[in-house]
Parts: structure tokens; C-alpha cells; sequence
């Protein structure tokens, strides 16, 4: 007993506090554990477990309704039946074998000991007599030995394999008597493999269907504490070893646990499932194990970015796609930005931006439509004017030439036009600097009065003469229409009438490639028109116009037509006066960045009127960046005035300016882009509370410059995911597209191909073909609206698709006819351009670009040789005159029986143009080369008797007739050996002058149909 | 609201705010009996009551209920990193208190000629190591253990973004109890704030038994017998060490501007960097010149008047105000005293010339990184 005396505190009381302190820590411990157990996605895969239960005993009930309906499996339960009470009815038999069996194994099990141990003995004698040998030992001895334990282990192998051989027959006996049984087994089995996944399947999952040891322990393995040994539920994750999460001091391979909750993603049948336990939209190209993008290579955050480690809503960076999604997040699931991640989660509508990390090469990207129109955006609007944006280095730049501006146009239309482009053109790609947010107010548009001027009187005054041919005649504008709409025109510039495009794609966008070419008369002459389309070149060096080889009056015509549209109410805007005291301060301004204002004031005084205008004006095309897009005199090595944007989604959202707009916009890089782009200068600015804006102090040449594109929502999704996808992500060689020949082909000429528009005519693999409607518009104008609605005939007068063309066409052909284009069909009203501006090298990417894709790899091949006595060359001829070729075709010049629509192009051209093999896979099935084709398979006879063949085909086809391949190779032979004038546009034209294009169409015609 | 709010706002401007304590200071803590009578003439004796306790505490709580409903207040009292920081001023004034007032008991009892409180508790001075000292160690140990599982449940670590070179937080602060000092770098040169006065600070702490040759009011509370030693030292430890801290944490903001607790951390906040040195003052201001190429004549008033600081200063204070204490110390106590008394005294100089005339540095060679 301590006493108590002694003691400072009063140990009862002592004893007391320890006692709540222990049990408080014992408290607080065992919430240490309950917090550590209550992880939030727990939830998720207890309720995901249900659905897999639910839907596992729905698939096994459907496969055992299967096997019921099933009839084979029906018989086979019969089958099953009847061998089992053979077996029963002989089962003292089976019991009587089956015992001598267990005997005879007893035997054999002594039997074979015997013989193990005599065979090991003999090896220790076969030692000892080579030891003898070698003189270590008695050999007289040791070699009695050995030949004596030889021949007992020979007798005891004899003894054991008499034994074994009992057993065989025993069990063969066996086998006979249950033959029936386990076939019947066995083919029920194959017919039900997948229930019986299925049931196994459930007995893992569902506690319903487990044996009661394995129910115990599906409930011991998720206790608290002891589920670190072996939890159903638990954390899934990916570790994806070459793609790394930047943690700016190392790279950390990337670790996805999305899968934790989206526990359905990659397994098919929960599409229809709740989130977040949906099936991947998409599993044949992301996820899925055949897929391109499998789950275990690719993860998930390389696509949709998020922070892959996090196991919650929260945590894992969702982004909600607008904001009524969010506030709807925030309500449900108490969701708010992870604002310290760096990369959240793309919203879906921007997803795409993540397949240009890998496929930049490859634009358009399949299945990216937004993606894809976002490049088409950036290459028309010409954002990599101003800004540095790798892979657009040698991108032509997109607005026209200035250098002959005089010859094109006036003082006064350049002036409104540059003030407000989309006035005078609603949708032109030019964009608005002036008459901005942050420039709209009097003082700022006085200035801009005068800036204009200065513009304007720069590009005025450096000119260059343009000679011009004079007009050979008026023209005759109604012809000219016919022709801007027949001849191809329309592949590249939209016309007066048509409606706005709704919905934006890749291919509304190559109709954009040129200005519509609306109201002309009032911004340019007839005459310049007619020497521009007559020489594009002639005029600016760097367009991409093609040379449509106009006669001289297809040109008057075309001129007289587009010149007779004009805006009147445009032209009678007036423009205003030069005001020399703003003109000074705009001078001033760019002079005293450099100069003291003395030196200012001196250099002002000695400016007259024109110096002053050519001086600023030659400084604000620098200011506002005009030499971006077009080719101006005096800034040919300027630089791009803009932010480089090769990786702007990287940067770090601090170092985008939100400026006053941090409480108007979510604070997110795409919401900050997609801003940015729709109304630049806003940036300038500060919001009001009743909406309107306040500039901030800024002088003029401090403004914010980028200009107003007046984007629609559509191409400011595209344009943002576009941007989105600029990352400097490093991704692993493994991961990319591989960097092969075919594929580095490939793109460089899709390059070429996007440069020159060739898609606005060319459907090529499916996309593309954008004049396709304008054909038909014009079907519908000199035939009838039937006409416009049948798909093949408009395809018959578009421009042809290219898909197969690496494979169709002689390379050496493919260049001549790129260098001069001939008549192929001869009732195309459309006309392949001249691409003069095109070098070799650029016809070679092509031809090279058509062939790799389309699985060419030989550059020179032997050329076909035909025997026109041989057996083939005569059954072709046969088989040609029999499927009426000379309906359609051409022989030479020899004119095809039908009428001028369904005219093909002529044979004698084959020889030199088509390859080979190509011509077989034509013949076997137009409609798989060239879907909408009105060419129809050709007839061969391979179904009919022998006889009627012999009868009604000859002996040569019918020497053939067993093999299709080698009828349709004597076809392709017969049309190897026609021979005659290639050109025949001159009867061609003559027929089509005299007799039209027949476009009435008999009743019982089945063109396109593949057994005619 | 918006009105007391903005009161406080204002209230805590710096130089409001530390004027404010510095005059207030020695009302409370008296280091003298001139500032005692007036310490008891204001009542602040009062303080160390139990009422006062309670008091004061339930204004503390008041005012940080009422603070947390302004989202500007909430956003940063309670950022996990700062919540300590909250719990450090009550926890300051709690163990404040108890000295105070234990001390206060003591004097009392002392005048009335009974022994200290600590004399009756342990007579013998001697108390049993088992059970009495290792016993409630165990209990504590157990309650903090507790409490910090529960803190560590209720408020999981703040992780941020990786660490990025080019993107350092703003404000970046040091932990807590360094803000004390990265304040000091505001006035001071990096050497000075980093090296020299941290050094000062822990050899003034080592020297602090060799100075105080006072024998009475040790090993017990007390205040009447060492006002001038507990006054400097609550000074340094209070004023210097955590209401810098208290700053540093709750009303410095981005860019090391200052900021109200219910104003809004807007980075973007401008403030005019106008500070001179010395030399430009006397050079440039006043005698309208260039300043001189020659470092030594260019510097030479700084030199002057920091020379001027640690050694005229000392003899003259020894010869007249403080002749009682140099007597009683001796020449070499005193002088070590004094200089680290001195040295302690530049920063809130520092401060006040900072703020009234935006003197950057009294010397500034920076052409030898010596800048005071």
C-alpha cells in the first residue's frame, strides 16, 4: 500500500482519467478502422455485384430457354437416357471389371517396385564394371554381376507390362460398355459450354449459389481488418509501365482506378446499365481486348485525362459537361472541382481533344468528327498565322494575295470591307478587328476610322501592275451559271443560293475552301474575274485555284454570271473622311515607341498626308497581323504576333488571364479557350452588373488584338477541343501510330490532299464528295427531280470516287493524267482541274499516298501482254458481247448503243490506265469498289449446264467454264486487246450537242443490280 | 456587418495593429512602476482574473464564429495548414493566463507574507516519479493520441498539385512557426532576417540565465520581482515571435501584400514599390545630387548612424536612464544586454521606417550583398 501522503495527485481520481482516456482512445481507435473499411466505392461494387447476379441468372436463364427450344438438344437428352440405362442394365459387369481393375493396379504397383529397384541396382553394377574397366576393381566379378541384374530387370519390365497390359484391356472393355454415355455427354456439353460458364460464373458472384464453406468465407473475406487478405471488394486498378503521369521532377507510370467503380466498362450486355456501371460506348475501339486501345495498355486518363488514382466522384476530377450538369452534381453527389489537379477530366463534348495527342499526323481522324472539324477550323480560319503550331509549318496561308490589290478591287471596298467583313459576306473567314468590345466606343472608332485609312493606303500604294486581257466578249451570264455549276466550281466555293450549312462537318468545310462567290459585282470587274479564272497563278503566285482550263468564252460566260450579283446597299455606304489630327496621334503612338517626343514631333513635321498613312499603315498591318494570312509586300519574313499554341492545353490554368471574368466563367482551360475564341478581347474588359462591360486602362496599342471569327457554338466545340488536345504530353513510341512507311505515306499525302481540297470533289474510303449535292442540284435543273434522286446517276456525273485507286490505275497513267487531264467518262460535265502549281514531288506523295493505302507496293510492274489467239481472248470476246459492254462503253470511237447518261468510259483506254488484278476485283463486284456504281457485274455463265453453255456460248467459253476467275480473266483480256482513238471528246461533244444526255430512263431497266 | 468587418479590416493594417500592441504592450506587461501604476489605474490587472478568462475566451470564440461566416475568413482560417495557427491563439493566451495569474496569486500571498502557492504544493520541492510523473504522462499520452486520430480523420492533409518549379505557390509561405521570420525578411536584408538575428535570437535564449542575476521569484510564479525581465521577454516572445506569426499566417496574402481577414486574396492587387535607401534620401532628396561612385561616401551616414546605434548608444544609456541596471549587472552583462536588446529593438525600427518613410536599407552595399 503506497501511502497516500506522499502522493502529489489523488491516484482515485488519476485512476478515474485513465480510464476515460483509455476507453476514449479505444473509441477513437476503432473509428480509426470504421473510417479506414468505409471507403465511398464500396457502394458502387455491392451494387454492381447485384447487377452482374441479376444479369447472370437472366443469361443463364435465356441460354436454358435456348437449350430447351433447342431440338438437337432435346434428342440428345434422349440419346443421354437411353445410354444411361444401357449402362445401368449392365452394371454387375462394369462392378466386376472395375474390381479386377483395382487387383490388377495392386499387382502391378508390386510388379513395377520389383523391376524399379532391380533396374536401380544394375545401375549401380553398370558403375562398378566401368570402374573395373578402368582398373579400379575386380571386372570378372562386376561384369557377373551386371549381366546377371541385366536379365532380372529385363524379366521384371516383361512381368510389369503384362500387367499393364491387362489393365488396358480392362479399361477398353470399360470404355466400350460406357462409349454411348460419354458421347451423349460430351455433345451436351459442347451445346451448353456457355450456361455452364455461366453457372460457374454465378456460383463465384452470387451468395445464392455457393456451397456453405464458400458462403462463410464470402462473408470473413470483406470483415474489417481482415479484407487486406483477399476482398471481393477492393480497389481495380491498371498500371500502364510507358505512359506517365508528369510529376515535373519524374515521370510516374500511369495508374488508373476508374474501374473501381465503372466495374461494367469493358464488359458488353450493361450498356443500358446506370452510371457508373455503363459499358464503354465504344468497346471495338477503346477498351476491348481487340480492340486498338485495349484497357490494360492504354488505361483510361490518357483519353479522358482526370486524376486516375482518385477512388471517388471527387477525387477522380470529374468534369461535368455544362453547367446545369454541375450544379446537378453538386446537389447529388456533393461534387466540386479537385482545384489542385492540374488535368481534370474532359468533358465528353471535348473528349476527342485526347486523339491528337497520337494521330496529329492523321487529319481528318477517324471517328474524331469534332476533332476533325476543329483542324478544318484552324487550317481555314488560319489561327497558325499568329500563332506557332507545330505540324502547320508550311501551311499556305489562307486569306488571298494583296500584292495586286489595285488591279481587284477599290480603295472604298477594301476600306468596309476590312472594317466589317461578314457585312458584305456573312460567312466569311475573314475575321473582325474593329467595331470590337474593346473598340467600340466613339473615341476608339474614330481611330478606327483612320487606321482603316492608313491600311488601306499601305496595300494601295505598293500595288504591282497587273496586266489584264481584255474581255473577248460580254459573256452570256445564264451560260456562265450552268457552268459554274456543272463544271466543278462548287466543289470548293458555295454559290448565291444556297442554305446555310446546319450542321458543320469536315466535308461542309471543304466547300468553304474558296469564298462564296456572292455579290462580286460589287467588289471587283468583270474583267479581273475573267483573267483570274483564266490564270489563278497569273494573279497570286500561292493560290490553290486550280486551272479549270476555260476556253476564253466559257470564261466571259463564268465572268458575266458572277459579276452580276451585287450589294447595293453595301456599296452606297459611305466611307469616312481622312482626319489628319487622329491620323497624327495614330503616328505618334508608333513613332514614341521608339523616340523620344521631340524626335516624334520632329519626324511628324516632316511627314505629308501619304507618308503619314503609308507609315501607320505599314505599322498596323504589323499590329493587327494582316501579313498572317495574306501574302503582303514588305513582310514576307515577319513574324507570327500571337501566342505560340503548340502546347497551350498544358500550361497551367494560372497563367491563362481570367482578368475580371474569374466569377463570370467556370475556372477551367476549356471554358477559358472556348471564351477566348468566341469573343477575344473581352479580356479587356469588366463585367457590369446589369451585363454590360467597362474597358479596362489600356491605350491603343495595349489592346488585346486577337480578332472576332463569330464562331457558332458548333465550331467553338471543335475549336476548343482542338486546342485542348495542344499537350506536351511525352507519349511512349509503343503507344503511337507506328512510324512506318505505308503510314508516314500516307499522311504526307492526306496532307496534300486536305492542301488542295481534292475531297470536295473525291469521295475517297467513305469521306468526302462534298459536291455530290450540287451535282444533283444540277441534275435536277437540265433533267428532272427524278433524276437528282437516283444515287447513281448523280454518282455517274460527280466526280469519281478514288477508293480503290492505288490499286486500279497504272502509276505512270496516274501522273500523265494529274499533268494533263483527259476525258475519262464522257458524259462528265465536271472537269479535273490543271494543278500547274503542283511539283512533281507533290503528284509522287499522291500516287505513292494511293497506293500504300490501298496495299500497292510495287512501283514498276511487267506490263499485261495478251494473245489475242488464245483460247481466253476469245471466250472474253464472247462474254463482253454477250453482257453488252458496247451498251455503255466506248470501243475507240466507236459510240456506245445507249443513250448519253449511262455512257462509261471507253475500253481502248484500259490497256494504259487500269491495272491487271484491279480489273478482276471490278469485275467480281462493282458495288464493293465503288458502292452506287451503275456499272453492273458482268453475266458469266458459270451456273448453266455445259451443255447450254457450249450451245449458246461456244467452245471457248465453255472450255473455261468451270472456273469464274478464268472467265473474268479472259473478259479482262478481251478488253486488254481494244484498241482504237483514246480521245473521243469530240464526238462526245457532237452527240451531246445533237442528242442531250437521253436522260429518260426505261421502266424494266434494273441498272445496279448485281445479277442482270 | 459589412461595417464591422471592414473595421477589422482596417484595424488590421499593419501599422495600426502593431502600433497599437506596442503601446498597449507595457500597460499590460509593466516593465516598470511608472507603467504599473498605469497598469492598475487601467485595470488591465483584471486580465488575469478567472472572469477575464472566460471573457476574453468567449470573445475569442465570438469572434471567430462570426468570422467563419464570410467565405474570405473561412477560405483562410480554415485551410487545413492554418488551423493550428487558430488554436495557437487561444492556446497563447490560455498558458498566458495561468502564469499571469498564478503569478498575480503569488505576489498576493507573498505581500501578505504567506508562502507561494508552489512552497504548499511541494514542500520538500520533491515529487515521486511513479506514480505522480510517469502516471499523468501516460494519460496525456493517450488523450493526444486520441486527439490527434481524431483530427487526423477530421481533417485529412491538404495535398496540392506537384511541386512545379515554375509554379510556386502565392504567397509561398514557410511553415508556421518560420512566419515569424520570413516577416522579418520583409525589412530586413536575407542575411540579416535568415542568418544573423535567428543566430542573435537563440544566444540571446542561451545568454538569458547568465544575464538575470535576480535570485528572487525563482521556482515559482511571480511578477512583482522581475517586471523588467518578463516584460522583455513576453515582448520578444508575444509581440515579435507570434504576433508575426499570427500575421504571416492570416493577413498576408498573395504576392506578400497585406490583406484584412475579410478581404478577398485578389493576386492581382497592385502595390506602388517606391522604398529608397538612406543614401538616396540624404543624396537625392535632400541635397538634390547624384549619388556619390565612392561606396564609402556614399554610405558613409548609414555606417555612421548604425555605429552610432550599438556604440554610442550603450555607454550613453549606461551613464544615464539605465545607470541603476548597469551598476547592478556589471560592465560585461550589460553590454551583452544591451547590444542583443538593441538588436531585438531594429526590427520593430525597422518596421516603423518602413512604413513612414519607405526606407528600404540604412546601409546598402549590394555590391557586397551587405544591405542593413
Amino acid at each position: 500500500m503506497i501511502n497516500q501522503q506522499e502522493r502529489y495527485y489523488n491516484i482515485l481520481k488519476l485512476n478515474k482519467w485513465f480510464a476515460i482516456s483509455s476507453l476514449l482512445f479505444t473509441f477513437v481507435w476503432l473509428l480509426t478502422f470504421a473510417n479506414d473499411f468505409n471507403r465511398p466505392w464500396k457502394k458502387y461494387q455491392i451494387e454492381f455485384r447485384k447487377l452482374e447476379i441479376d444479369k447472370t441468372r437472366a443469361d443463364i436463364t435465356a441460354a436454358n430457354t435456348e437449350l430447351e427450344e433447342n431440338d438437337y438438344y432435346a434428342s440428345l437428352k434422349v440419346e443421354l437416357e437411353t445410354a444411361q440405362n444401357d449402362v445401368e442394365a449392365q452394371q454387375s459387369e462394369i462392378d466386376e471389371i472395375q474390381a479386377k481393375i483395382k487387383k490388377l493396379e495392386a499387382e502391378f504397383y508390386a510388379k513395377n517396385q520389383i523391376y524399379e529397384f532391380t533396374k536401380a541396382d544394375m545401375d549401380v553394377a553398370k558403375y562398378n564394371f566401368e570402374q573395373a574397366q578402368h582398373g579400379h576393381g575386380d571386372l570378372k566379378t562386376a561384369k557377373k554381376i551386371l549381366d546377371k541384374l541385366t536379365s532380372l530387370t529385363v524379366a521384371g519390365k516383361i512381368d510389369a507390362d503384362v500387367i499393364v497390359g491387362k489393365v488396358e484391356s480392362a479399361n477398353n472393355k470399360l470404355k466400350a460398355i460406357q462409349q454411348s454415355l460419354k458421347e451423349a455427354n460430351d455433345a451436351l456439353s459442347t451445346l451448353s459450354r456457355q450456361k455452364d460458364l455461366l453457372d460457374r460464373k454465378l456460383t463465384k458472384i452470387d451468395p445464392e449459389a455457393m456451397s456453405f464453406a464458400n458462403k462463410i468465407a464470402n462473408v470473413v473475406r470483406d470483415v474489417p481488418v481482415l479484407d487486406f487478405i483477399d476482398p471481393y471488394y477492393d480497389v481495380k486498378q491498371v498500371v500502364i509501365k510507358d505512359i506517365e503521369d508528369d510529376m515535373i521532377f519524374m515521370g510516374v507510370p500511369k495508374v488508373d482506378r476508374c474501374m473501381t467503380c465503372h466495374l461494367g466498362i469493358d464488359k458488353k450486355g450493361f450498356e443500358e446499365a446506370p452510371q457508373p456501371y455503363t459499358t464503354h460506348p465504344n468497346l471495338d475501339l477503346f477498351l476491348g481486348s481487340d480492340s486498338p486501345h485495349p484497357m490494360n495498355e492504354y488505361g483510361c486518363t490518357g483519353c479522358h485525362a482526370g486524376r486516375g488514382r482518385g477512388t471517388n466522384f471527387i477525387s477522380a476530377s470529374h468534369s461535368p459537361d455544362n453547367a446545369e450538369m454541375g450544379e446537378r452534381w453538386e446537389k447529388e453527389l456533393e461534387w466540386h472541382p479537385l482545384h489542385h489537379w492540374d488535368t481534370p477530366m474532359l468533358p465528353m463534348k471535348y473528349v476527342e481533344a485526347s486523339c491528337l495527342k497520337c494521330h496529329s499526323g492523321s487529319i481528318p481522324v477517324q471517328e474524331s468528327p469534332t476533332l476533325s472539324l476543329g483542324m478544318s477550323i484552324v487550317e481555314k480560319g488560319g489561327c497558325f498565322g499568329c500563332h506557332q503550331i507545330d505540324g502547320f509549318e508550311d501551311a499556305p496561308k489562307p486569306g488571298p494575295g494583296l500584292r495586286k490589290i489595285a488591279a481587284k478591287t477599290t480603295k472604298d471596298f477594301s476600306y468596309k470591307w476590312i472594317y466589317e467583313p461578314r457585312i458584305f459576306r456573312e460567312n466569311s473567314w475573314m475575321p473582325h478587328f474593329f467595331k470590337q468590345v474593346n473598340n467600340n466606343d466613339a473615341e476608339s472608332i474614330k481611330r478606327t476610322d483612320q487606321e482603316i485609312h492608313s491600311i488601306v493606303a499601305f496595300l494601295f500604294s505598293r500595288s504591282e501592275k497587273y496586266s489584264m486581257d481584255s474581255l473577248p466578249s460580254k459573256g452570256d451570264a445564264e451560260s456562265g451559271r450552268i457552268l459554274v455549276n456543272s463544271l466543278g466550281c462548287l466543289g470548293c466555293h458555295a454559290s448565291e443560293s444556297e442554305d446555310p450549312v446546319e450542321f458543320k462537318s469536315v466535308n461542309s468545310m471543304r466547300r468553304e475552301h474558296g469564298p462564296n462567290l456572292v455579290k462580286l459585282g460589287s467588289k471587283t470587274t468583270q474583267q479581273w474575274i475573267y483573267n483570274w479564272i483564266r490564270d489563278p497563278q497569273g494573279y497570286h503566285t500561292a493560290t490553290k485555284m486550280p486551272d479549270l482550263r476555260l476556253t476564253e468564252s466559257e470564261a466571259a460566260d463564268i465572268s458575266a454570271y458572277l459579276i452580276a450579283q451585287r450589294d447595293i446597299e453595301f456599296e452606297d455606304q459611305s466611307v469616312p473622311d481622312v482626319d489628319e489630327t487622329v491620323l497624327n496621334e495614330i503616328v505618334s503612338d508608333f513613332l514614341g515607341s521608339t523616340l523620344r517626343k521631340e524626335e516624334v514631333d520632329a519626324r511628324l513635321a516632316g511627314m505629308n498626308l501619304d507618308e503619314k498613312l503609308n507609315y501607320s499603315g505599314g505599322k498596323l498591318i504589323r499590329q493587327y497581323g494582316c501579313f498572317s494570312c495574306h501574302d503582303i509586300d514588305g513582310f514576307e519574313d515577319a513574324k507570327p504576333i500571337g501566342t505560340p499554341l503548340t502546347t497551350e492545353a498544358s500550361r497551367l490554368i494560372s497563367k491563362l488571364d481570367f482578368g475580371y471574368f474569374h466569377d463570370e466563367l467556370p475556372h477551367t482551360k476549356w471554358d477559358w479557350f472556348r471564351q477566348k475564341v468566341d469573343n477575344p478581347s473581352i479580356f479587356d474588359m469588366i463585367p457590369q452588373e446589369d451585363h454590360t462591360f467597362k474597358m479596362k486602362v489600356k491605350a491603343p496599342l495595349e489592346k488585346l488584338r486577337m480578332p472576332h471569327f463569330g464562331l457558332d457554338d458548333q465550331e467553338l466545340d471543335a475549336i476548343t477541343t482542338v486546342i485542348m488536345g495542344w499537350v506536351k504530353d511525352e507519349i511512349p513510341s509503343t503507344k503511337l501510330p507506328a512510324r512506318s512507311e505505308r503510314n508516314m505515306a500516307i499522311e504526307s499525302g492526306e496532307k496534300l490532299i486536305r492542301q488542295y481540297n481534292c475531297q470536295g470533289c473525291h469521295s475517297i474510303d467513305g469521306d468526302g464528295g462534298a459536291i455530290q449535292p450540287t451535282v444533283a442540284s444540277w441534275l435536277r435543273e437540265i433533267a428532272d427531280e427524278a433524276t437528282s434522286e437516283d444515287r447513281g446517276i448523280v454518282l455517274s456525273f460527280a466526280p469519281p470516287m478514288l477508293d480503290t485507286e492505288g490499286r486500279k490505275v497504272q502509276p505512270d497513267w496516274l501522273l500523265n493524267f494529274f499533268k494533263n487531264p483527259t476525258m475519262i467518262r464522257p458524259n462528265l460535265a465536271v472537269r479535273m482541274p490543271t494543278y500547274k502549281m503542283m511539283s512533281d514531288d507533290n503528284w509522287n506523295t499522291i500516287i505513292k499516298y494511293f497506293q500504300l493505302k490501298d496495299g500497292q507496293t510495287l512501283s514498276y510492274e511487267n506490263p499485261h501482254k495478251v494473245n489475242k489467239g488464245s483460247v481466253a481472248y476469245k471466250a472474253g470476246d464472247v462474254i463482253a458481247d454477250m453482257g453488252g459492254c458496247q451498251n455503255c462503253h466506248f470501243y475507240g470511237n466507236q459510240k456506245p448503243r445507249q443513250a448519253a447518261v449511262t455512257w462509261g468510259p471507253n475500253l481502248a483506254l484500259t490497256k494504259e490506265r487500269l491495272r491487271p488484278e484491279w480489273l478482276i476485283e471490278w469485275f467480281k463486284d462493282p458495288q464493293e469498289v465503288m458502292p452506287g456504281t451503275k456499272m453492273p457485274a458482268p453475266y458469266i455463265p458459270i451456273e448453266e449446264p455445259l451443255a447450254s453453255v457450249k450451245e449458246s456460248w461456244g467452245n471457248d467459253v465453255a472450255k473455261l467454264h468451270s472456273d469464274p476467275e478464268k472467265l473474268l480473266e479472259a473478259l479482262r483480256d478481251y478488253n486488254w486487246g481494244i484498241s482504237g482513238p483514246i480521245d473521243v471528246s469530240a464526238i462526245v461533244k457532237a452527240h451531246l450537242a445533237s442528242e442531250g444526255y437521253g436522260f429518260v430512263i426505261e421502266e424494266d431497266d434494273d441498272w445496279g443490280d448485281d445479277d442482270w | 456587418m459589412d461595417g464591422f468587418k471592414h473595421l477589422v479590416d482596417t484595424l488590421s493594417r499593419p501599422t495600426i495593429l502593431v502600433t497599437f500592441t506596442f503601446l498597449i504592450f507595457f500597460f499590460i506587461f509593466p516593465p516598470s512602476d511608472w507603467f504599473e501604476k498605469w497598469h492598475r489605474r487601467l485595470k488591465f490587472d483584471g486580465l488575469w482574473s478567472k472572469k477575464s478568462l472566460w471573457i476574453i475566451t468567449a470573445i475569442l470564440v465570438g469572434f471567430f464564429v462570426f468570422g467563419l461566416g464570410d467565405s474570405d475568413f473561412r477560405s483562410i482560417m480554415l485551410k487545413p495548414d492554418n488551423v493550428p495557427i487558430t488554436g495557437l491563439i487561444f492556446l497563447l493566451f490560455f498558458f498566458t493566463w495561468i502564469a499571469m495569474s498564478q503569478a498575480y496569486k503569488n505576489d498576493a500571498l507573498q505581500e501578505a507574507g504567506l508562502p507561494v502557492d508552489e512552497q504548499y504544493d511541494a514542500p520538500n520541492d520533491k515529487v515521486l516519479v511513479w506514480p505522480d510523473l510517469v502516471y499523468v504522462e501516460l494519460i496525456s499520452i493517450v488523450l493526444c493520441s486520441a486527439f490527434m486520430l481524431i483530427w487526423s480523420i477530421g481533417l485529412p492533409a491538404p495535398l496540392e498539385e506537384p511541386a512545379n518549379p515554375s509554379e510556386s505557390p502565392n504567397p509561398a509561405k514557410a511553415p508556421w512557426y518560420f512566419l515569424g521570420l520570413q516577416e522579418m525578411l520583409v525589412y530586413f536584408d536575407p542575411w540579416m532576417a535568415g542568418v544573423v538575428l535567428p543566430s542573435l535570437i537563440i544566444l540571446g535564449l542561451m545568454a538569458i540565465p547568465y544575464l538575470d542575476n535576480n535570485s528572487e521569484g525563482s521556482g515559482y510564479y511571480s511578477y512583482k520581482n522581475r517586471k523588467l525581465s518578463i516584460s522583455i521577454f513576453m515582448f520578444g516572445w508575444l509581440i515579435l515571435w507570434n504576433l508575426l506569426i499570427v500575421i504571416g499566417t492570416a493577413l498576408r496574402g498573395p504576392n506578400w501584400n497585406f490583406f484584412g481577414p475579410f478581404e478577398y486574396w485578389d493576386s492581382h492587387k497592385v502595390e506602388a514599390l517606391t522604398n529608397v535607401n538612406l543614401s538616396e534620401f540624404i543624396y537625392v532628396k535632400w541635397m538634390s545630387t547624384g549619388l556619390p561612385t565612392s561606396i564609402l561616401f556614399r554610405e558613409i551616414w548609414g555606417i555612421l548612424i548604425v555605429l552610432g546605434y550599438f556604440l554610442v548608444l550603450p555607454p550613453l544609456l549606461a551613464k544615464t536612464k539605465l545607470k541603476g541596471m548597469y551598476e547592478r549587472l556589471g560592465a560585461a552583462r550589460y553590454s551583452l544586454f544591451i547590444v542583443l536588446i538593441l538588436a531585438a529593438l531594429t526590427l520593430p525600427i525597422k518596421m516603423y521606417l518602413r512604413w513612414m518613410f519607405n526606407l528600404k536599407y540604412i546601409i546598402a552595399i549590394p555590391e557586397y550583398f551587405f544591405n542593413f
